[in-house]
């Protein structure tokens, strides 16, 4: 279930096949899913932030806090940054992905 | 992409808790940097009393709120006003297939197929999300009159996030200590065996982790037929992200162990009745559920690896229902 109005645009297959094929239990499996999940959530607010005018911070936060499933607040983004916010967060995520992939092959 | 990126990662034999680690790291990092550039978002989230990394849990709280006031307060949404009743559905059903229907099996079973994922593309919104009751309720009674199973979208108080989403292909899992990938090769008697290539059937590989119940058997010796039908049509879950998964523990592991459910593939119609015995995928893979390798052939071919599907648990309390292929009334 979506539960972020980002959801949707989050696809990180390949770091899931890494801790799958690390995981020994279902109990490491999930708190590295979690680890994951909470890093992603920085760096999506991160970006908004950065591509988001200073002037409409406040509000955006507001109403992310609110109702972070709301998919209204993927538009009041893309009303107010110049480039195409889904495909800010896709760049993000594959960046994210390259990132994490260098760390376990290093 | 999927196997070459496991065999570097096997060369490098990263251990799970190197990773862990480095991805605390990493974690720690995208904070602090987070927090140093926008000192304002630290304190409006601490004012809150939570943690930006944990926005989801703070959804789901939110959510589940509004599900139980929604569940008081409103009469059913406007939406299901135009939906078809759920016999309006079987008799098109019925009457598509005497006009296209001779005396063909096949035919018979192909058309029925597309019959019901014409219906289902009908009565489903485009985009999937979770499903309100009327249009559960309807889809239980088409699956229980169409396809013959008592299919539910609640049993027994229990409901996953969402019965409409996007399925995705998983690997074999052991069974028992030192299980081997070719010994899940089917026999000809098999699904995917004679005929068909057992190579379709091979060529996602085995697990490297164990299923969210550990092993099936604890030796080779003590696997059964059912156990082996339990492996061979398994299906994944999210039961991580069930809101109270964590607080009602040993019951809703207990009650999700090999647990049947019914998997219908919208585009085409095959359905298949699984046994859940793992739990995932993460939800950051645009998927909800997994399948097995021989769940995902069934539902959409060999090739199928990802897919729109609806997933209700079967109502089958005296252990009746077969897993495996659905066929069609």
């Amino acid at each position: 279930m979506s539960k972020l109005f980002y959801d949707h645009l989050i696809i990180l297959t390949e770091v899931e096949t890494e801790i799958k094929s690390m995981a020994e239990t279902e109990e490491e499996r999930h708190e590295l899913w979690q680890i994951v999940d909470e890093i992603l959530h920085h760096r999506i607010l991160h970006l908004f932030l950065d591509k988001l005018p200073e002037m409409h911070h406040d509000e955006f936060l507001h109403r992310f806090h609110k109702s972070p499933h709301d998919e209204n607040l993927l538009g009041f983004l893309n009303e107010r940054i110049e480039e195409n916010v889904e495909e800010l967060i896709k760049e993000e995520m594959e960046l994210l992905t390259s990132e994490i992939l260098r760390e376990i092959r290093k | 992409m999927t196997k070459s990126a496991h065999k570097k990662s096997s060369k490098k034999k990263l251990t799970s808790e190197e990773f862990r680690q480095k991805l605390k790291l990493k974690h720690l990092e995208s904070k602090r940097k987070l927090f140093e550039k926008y000192p304002k978002v630290d304190k409006f989230f601490k004012d809150k009393g939570i943690d930006p990394g944990k926005i989801r849990e703070h959804s789901t709280k939110i959510l589940g709120a509004s599900a139980i006031a929604g569940a008081l307060l409103f009469s059913p949404p406007l939406t299901s006003s135009a939906l078809p009743t759920p016999q309006e559905i079987i008799e098109k059903l019925k009457s598509d297939k005497n006009i296209k229907i001779e005396d063909k099996q096949s035919l018979l079973l192909r058309n029925n197929n597309v019959n019901l994922a014409n219906s289902l593309t009908g009565l489903l919104p485009k985009k999937s999300r979770p499903l309100n009751r009327n249009e559960e309720k309807i889809l239980e009674q088409v699956f229980s009159q169409v396809l013959g199973v008592a299919a539910r979208a609640s049993l027994e108080g229990e409901h996953l996030n969402t019965t409409y989403g996007y399925i995705g292909a998983e690997q074999h899992l052991r069974r028992f200590p030192g299980d081997t990938l070719l010994q899940h090769a089917p026999t000809p008697k098999d699904f995917g065996g004679e005929g068909q290539g057992s190579g379709s059937i091979l060529k996602e590989g085995l697990a490297p982790g164990l299923g969210a119940w550990g092993y099936f058997a604890p030796s080779k010796d003590a696997l059964t037929p059912r156990i082996e039908e339990i492996e061979r049509w398994y299906a994944v879950v999210q039961t991580l992200y069930l809101p109270d998964w964590s607080a009602r523990q040993p019951h809703l592991k207990n009650w999700y162990k090999y647990r049947k459910v019914l998997i219908v593939n919208i585009d085409n119609g095959n359905a298949v009745v699984a046994s859940i015995a793992d739990s995932g995928p993460a939800i950051w893979t645009g998927k909800h559920f997994g399948g097995s390798p021989e769940v995902m052939h069934y539902l959409g071919g060999a090739k199928y690896k990802k897919g729109p599907v609806i997933v209700f648990f079967v109502d089958d309390p005296y252990n009746k229902v077969p897993l495996g292929p659905v066929e069609y009334n």
